[in-house]
């Protein structure tokens, strides 16, 4: 369960005050998987990653129970001069996995190889992205956060990917920012859109798209 | 999956942390942990050669290298404290991508961490003085482990001040490198606050680190009363200046997240 207090996030640009949430409070309940629909610069990663814990808001509060993961994908939290297996066993200890286990999984996933006993500075970005993926999946979160399903590695790589990730939606929910609609009908049961400081919440991810889509056909409301 | 304590999270957090400064500072190469020894032992003996030669004895005992070793070790403490934990934040910033890990964190293990590789290092390099000299000397280990606690308690205020400082202000951090430089000098390392004129003993008091070196003298000098020592005083201005240092981390948490 994560809950939003009265949560507000604003920025200024160009000497103009915008805002990305004004004053929300809202519950999100478990057991339901979540799209988060909203125009370029509306915030939604800037949402996301507030969910995560990696941005706070203005004032209000976010009360989380329960597991949550950083935005998949994501790779900036590994060291640069610690292997990728030392990096993985640093993420075990901070979420209590038991470490032999997390490197067997992520050694397995990863197709790294040796590679996976080089620092991570000589790593391709594609490598790190790897290792980034297969350490989530070696944790059992209770909430994924995904910042668009990026592809990673080659095609048979993105379908093991994508497998590992549905074998997980049967015991975790995924919060999910992504451009493309067929990808959020895939994976949610309901739509969040964000516009202008408001979030408005539909319980059929369809009712969130067709708003999302009147939102974009009409003019952004800040101009 | 178990709901577990708080308590239990914040422990593991720090032991990972621990760990991974542990292979980041000195897990690749022996020599960072030779250099840690050599340059406070390389310090200790050149003050000695030097001063051998100009003075006849020291201010207390006749030992120059005792001397020099119990003033300059415990500085060295608060020194190595000190920089360890003005780093915590610079250095990772990358981890607040793991919302379990906060800032205060990062400061505890480094602190921690740090303090364990000093008093090693301070009972080595202290061991080998006291070897190489066959000094005879009843050790008071309560002053000893006293001097110890004020260096790194004060190390851990100023470096909790500075980690936020130095995140913001790159200018400050270079002052500050100024500033910390002949502190060296002023910290009774070289002298016995008791035997300097009036005025320039009340002015040198303030100095905390002054309190820390005689509480190290007093632990290896019997008949060395430091009748002017004030443990009180540093503990007091250590506290205050690591509590506006922890609500400077919280405070600015926002800021830093953002970069």
């Amino acid at each position: 369960m994560i809950r939003f207090e009265r949560v507000s996030k604003s920025y200024v640009a160009d000497g103009r005050r915008k805002w990305l949430l004004r004053d929300v409070s809202m519950a999100w309940p478990r057991g339901r998987s979540v799209g988060l629909l909203g125009r370029n610069g509306a915030g939604k990663s800037t949402l996301l990653r507030m969910i995560g814990g990696a941005i706070e808001p203005d004032s209000g509060a976010i009360r989380r129970k329960g597991r949550i993961s950083w935005p998949l994908g994501f790779t900036g939290g590994f060291h640069g001069s610690l292997t990728g297996a030392q990096n993985a066993r640093f993420v075990a200890r901070i979420y209590g996995v038991d470490t032999d286990d997390m490197l067997e999984r992520v050694d397995d996933f990863s197709e790294l190889g040796p590679f996976l006993h080089m620092p991570v500075s000589t790593y391709s970005s594609g490598m790190r992205a790897r290792l980034a993926f297969a350490v989530s999946m070696a944790i059992d979160f209770d909430v994924y956060l995904v910042d668009e399903i990026t592809a990673v590695g080659d095609a048979a790589f993105k379908r093991k990917c994508l497998e590992a990730f549905r074998a997980k939606l049967g015991r975790a929910d995924v919060i999910m920012v992504s451009h493309a609609p067929a990808t959020i009908l895939e994976y949610c049961h309901v739509g969040v859109v964000i516009e202008d400081g408001r979030l408005s919440w539909h319980t059929d991810v369809r009712a969130a798209l067709a708003e999302h889509d009147v939102n974009m056909r009409g003019p952004p409301p800040t101009l | 999956m178990g709901r577990e304590s708080a308590l239990a999270i914040q422990l593991r957090v720090l032991f990972a942390l621990v760990m991974r400064e542990m292979t980041t500072r000195y897990g690749r190469s022996v020599g960072g942990y030779v250099w840690a020894l050599l340059e406070p032992a390389g310090t200790v003996a050149l003050l000695t050669v030097i001063f051998a030669q100009i003075a006849r004895q020291p201010p207390l005992g006749d030992s120059f290298a005792m001397f020099f070793a119990t003033g300059y070790l415990a500085f060295h403490v608060y020194m190595d404290v000190s920089r360890a934990v003005s780093a915590s934040v610079k250095v990772n910033r990358a981890l607040l991508t793991f919302p379990r890990v906060t800032m205060v964190d990062t400061v505890i293990a480094r602190f921690v961490l740090q303090l364990l590789t000093s008093v090693v290092l301070f009972a080595l390099v202290i061991g080998a003085v006291l070897a190489v000299t066959g000094a005879q000397t009843r050790i008071d280990v309560l002053y000893v482990l006293l001097s110890l606690m004020l260096a790194a308690l004060f190390g851990l205020g100023v470096g909790a001040i500075n980690c936020v400082l130095f995140a913001f202000s790159a200018t400050w951090e270079r002052v500050f490198g100024v500033i910390n430089r002949p502190m060296f000098l002023i910290s009774g390392a070289l002298f016995v606050i008791e035997d300097l004129p009036r005025p320039l003993q009340e002015m040198l008091w303030w100095n905390p680190l002054v309190h820390v070196t005689s509480a190290m003298r007093r632990g290896f000098y019997p008949y060395y009363e430091a009748s002017v020592m004030s443990p009180a005083y540093v503990v007091l201005v250590s506290l205050s200046l690591l509590v506006l240092g922890v609500l400077l981390l919280r405070a600015l948490r926002g800021k830093m997240l953002e970069g």
